[in-house]
């Protein structure tokens, strides 16, 4: 019995120990600056303010695009084998069609695209009158993968965007099959995260038809920032994976402009593209809006362009940012976004803690005075309860909202059911004459399989809120799951041990 | 030892069920008609999708002012509500209406030309109507899924009966809890989502302790009425079921007096909870695992027929 009592004593002190250890930065919050192995609890945009956003990644449009540009480098490969493609086209199903001026070439051509994109396969080769027609189809393999390197990339590109916006400790999540989730504690103009974290930044350099180009053949009629048509070839020469940096400059006329540096593969690129086009219009297109489309004059070999179109300095400053994070490999769309002022929550944390305090005082007064020196011994684990709550939710790196403070009053106003229920045993077994230490024994024995029933059951309804509750709810969520097991402890083997040690004398026996 | 029910309280819980099961159907049906007559009025922007905003605003305001204020600069449809008491705070809610940015601009611009700079925007909400849809569909698996595992847990720790029974109480306590809820001017959002299935795990709590009572005199006095064995237990555990539910309901009523927001919201809904919890737990579980127990041996039934005649008398 000693040596139990010593064993026990020693977990006791122990999780205590480390309980009140592990709550020390968040309770010395600005103060605490050495290493330790638990970090300040986060506070939730609920309560710290901030922007919250939740994206849908179109990841089939991703693979739409990727079609595009495979199907750009074949029509370069088959036009370096001399065979001549009359018309090619990208269908949203995921295939693509190669119309040939002739079959002279056919086979050549079936097995250069072969060669160069296995990805492919061949459905039908079918005539168009003269002109054999091939239609390839993306395997549905070959597109899912494509998908979920989109989102995967995506999330790296929202990543790589937020950190240029220098807010600490964002929240970047991927949620769901396509979604991604954003935080931004602290953050108060979401319009202006929304235009550098949002943008696609999709950079494409085309041709602009020259005179002797039929009209409407090959070429797509796109606008500029003043809204007037520009006509450009359909076909993109270049993407913004050529950029490998960007900065903010001014032009000779001090206008502000990007000037972008170009990786080795895109100088190469650049230097053909500028070197066969001597004299026509190139345009540079951002997000289907044409900035400029300056004339070629000379073949350009430095690996330098730029963009200018009248931008103020805050925009430059933000496209500079986008085309160094990188493009996103697929447009996003806002499903779901909220802003909270940095105000609000505070307030709210104040008036929690207060109503909290309120309904302690008031437990602890009522078990106090009902179950006397016992109900001292409820208050005292109740206490202790919340602390190893805390404790468990900063150990657990959880992040504190409001919801979970209201999930922490709840839990203390239940926690206290498990105390009334071995209390009310105990006093059962003195009324039937059983003296001190076996009253306390079985009453603590007998309640236990209510206790733990109930508990369990708890705990079902919260892991059930955590899987299908979001973000607030599920703060509430850990809160009450944390709370049984915080709750089973404190109430069954801290009080066990409490009466173990203390006589807890009343004028009859146990003062309960 | 201070008491607040007497040790030896012998109340007929059991005689009176017929007439609580009455007018638990009632406060049922009234509760289902709520909602059923709400349609989608009843749910908020997380369910249903679209914009809100909290505004708190200075001077001398109603949300008559700020409708008008809205609807001046042609944003139709949209619904205002004093933000839960507090002093000179609105909730602006719009369906959906657009790119959140656009929407969230023109508001702005009408708040401005109504009230010059006396707002400030303290939060806004845009909800896109699929996750709307996916969160209402996602809390119905929650609450839906909640109950079955109740009713698988407990049926596996004690009997098939006090499973029902515990179901039949649970689905009790939401849906009038849900019908209060709605009566005095709330709407289904999260925090409802919340209260409801905190409602089910502490409905649910009562029930194991209550039935725990139950199994054990069952085993020691073999042969006994199951209707006196209820009864008994439910004395036995009735100060236990006071104290807890005065405890609770003194901390969700501290919540719902102290607090605000969301928080405020779901202390309302837990305080109707934890009441109808203690009520279903005397009268709703035990009466229906007495009447389903009864129909499985034709001698029980004489047995709990007769013994609620005789009590009922």
């Amino acid at each position: 019995m000693v040596r139990d009592i010593q064993q026990r004593t020693v977990i006791f002190v122990a999780v205590v120990a480390l309980s009140v250890l592990s709550l020390l930065p968040t309770v010395l919050r600005d103060n605490f600056t050495q290493k330790w192995f638990t970090k300040p609890m986060a506070l939730g945009l609920d309560i710290s303010g901030g922007v919250h956003l939740v994206y849908g990644v179109k990841a089939r449009e991703a693979v739409t695009s990727r079609l595009q540009t495979l199907l750009a480098g074949l029509r370069s490969d088959l036009r370096s084998k001399k065979i001549a493609v009359a018309q090619s086209t990208v269908s949203s199903d995921n295939s693509l069609q190669v119309t040939l001026l002739s079959d002279a070439s056919l086979e050549t051509a079936k097995a250069t695209i072969q060669e160069k994109a296995p990805e492919l396969n061949l459905v039908v080769t079918e005539m168009d009158g003269s002109r054999p027609r091939l239609r390839y189809q993306l395997s549905d393999m070959a597109a899912k993968k494509i998908e979920t390197d989109a989102i995967e990339q995506a999330v790296e590109t929202l990543r790589n965007r937020v950190d240029q916006f220098g807010v600490s400790e964002p929240l970047i999540q991927r949620s769901g099959e396509n979604r991604i989730i954003l935080q931004m504690p602290g953050v108060s103009d979401i319009n202006a995260v929304k235009k550098v974290v949002g943008s696609v930044a999709k950079l494409e350099f085309r041709l602009v038809p020259g005179p002797g180009t039929p009209q409407g053949v090959g070429t797509l009629t796109l606008k500029n920032k003043e809204g007037q048509p520009v006509v450009v070839e359909d076909q993109a020469l270049m993407t913004g994976d050529a950029v490998s940096d960007a900065r903010v400059d001014f032009d000779q006329q001090g206008q502000v402009e990007v000037s972008l540096r170009l990786s080795s593969l895109g100088q190469q690129t650049f230097a053909r593209i500028t070197s066969e086009n001597v004299g026509r219009q190139l345009a540079i297109i951002l997000d289907g809006l044409v900035y400029s489309a300056p004339v070629i004059r000379d073949a350009i070999t430095g690996g330098q362009a730029s963009i200018s179109g009248g931008f103020t300095m805050d925009e430059a400053r933000q496209l500079k940012v986008v085309l160094k994070a990188g493009a996103l490999p697929a447009p996003l769309t806002v499903l779901e976004e909220r802003t909270v002022g940095p105000t609000l929550g505070l307030e709210s944390v104040k008036k929690g803690v207060v109503a909290m305090a309120i309904g302690f005082v008031a437990i602890s007064l009522f078990m106090m005075v009902y179950y006397a020196k016992s109900g001292v011994v409820a208050v005292v684990t109740l206490m202790l309860n919340a602390i190893i709550m805390m404790a468990c939710l900063s150990f657990f790196g959880a992040t504190l909202t409001l919801p979970g403070l209201a999930g922490l009053a709840l839990t203390i106003g239940m926690a206290v059911d498990s105390n009334v229920i071995i209390f009310e045993r105990i006093r059962d077994e003195i009324r039937n004459g059983a003296g001190r230490d076996v009253a306390v024994a079985s009453g603590f024995d007998k309640a236990f399989s209510a206790i733990f029933d109930a508990n369990v059951t708890t705990l079902l309804a919260g892991m059930l809120l955590y899987y299908f509750g979001t973000g607030a709810i599920r703060g509430f969520a850990v809160t009450l799951s944390v709370g049984v097991v915080t709750t089973v402890f404190c109430a069954v083997f801290v009080a066990r041990l409490l009466f173990d040690y203390f006589e807890l004398k009343g004028k009859q026996g146990l003062s309960i | 030892m201070r008491e607040l029910i007497p040790t030896n309280a012998k109340i007929d819980f059991m005689g009176k069920r017929f007439v609580c099961m009455l007018l638990s159907l009632v406060a049922f049906a009234a509760s289902v008609y709520i909602f059923v007559q709400r349609g989608n009025e009843k749910y908020g922007t997380d369910f249903l999708g679209g914009h809100e905003f909290l505004v708190s605003l200075n001077g001398d305001i109603d949300s008559e002012k700020i409708r008008s204020g809205l609807a001046a600069q042609n944003i139709d449809g949209a619904r205002v509500q004093a933000f839960q008491g507090a002093k000179n705070e609105y909730s602006i809610r719009l369906g959906e209406a657009g790119e959140a940015d656009a929407v969230r601009a023109k508001v702005e611009g009408a708040l401005r030309t109504a009230f010059g700079d006396a707002y400030t925007i303290q939060k806004t909400d845009y909800v896109g109507p699929t996750v709307g849809r996916e969160l209402r569909t996602s809390a119905l698996w929650a609450v839906g899924l909640g109950i079955l595992g109740m009713l698988i847990y407990i049926a596996i720790r004690f009997e098939f009966a006090v499973g029902v029974g515990t179901i039949v109480a649970l689905v009790h306590d939401v849906v009038i809890a849900t019908g209060i809820y709605l009566l005095s001017g709330h709407i289904i959002g999260m925090a409802t989502l919340a209260g409801a299935l905190t409602i089910v795990g502490y409905s649910v709590n009562d029930t194991v302790v209550v039935f725990d009572r139950v199994r054990e005199q069952r085993n020691k006095k073999k042969g006994a009425k199951l209707v006196d064995i209820v009864n008994e237990a439910l004395n036995f555990t009735l100060s236990r079921t006071v104290i807890t539910h005065l405890l609770t309901f003194f901390s969700a009523l501290a919540l719902y007096v102290f607090a605000d927001g969301d928080i405020k919201d779901l202390s309302l809904y837990l305080c109707a909870g934890i009441l109808l919890g203690s009520y279903s737990t005397i009268f709703i579980v035990s009466s229906v695992v007495i009447m389903l127990e009864g129909k499985k041996s034709p001698q029980a039934v004489g047995t709990t027929a007769q013994a609620a005649k005789a009590s009922g008398a």
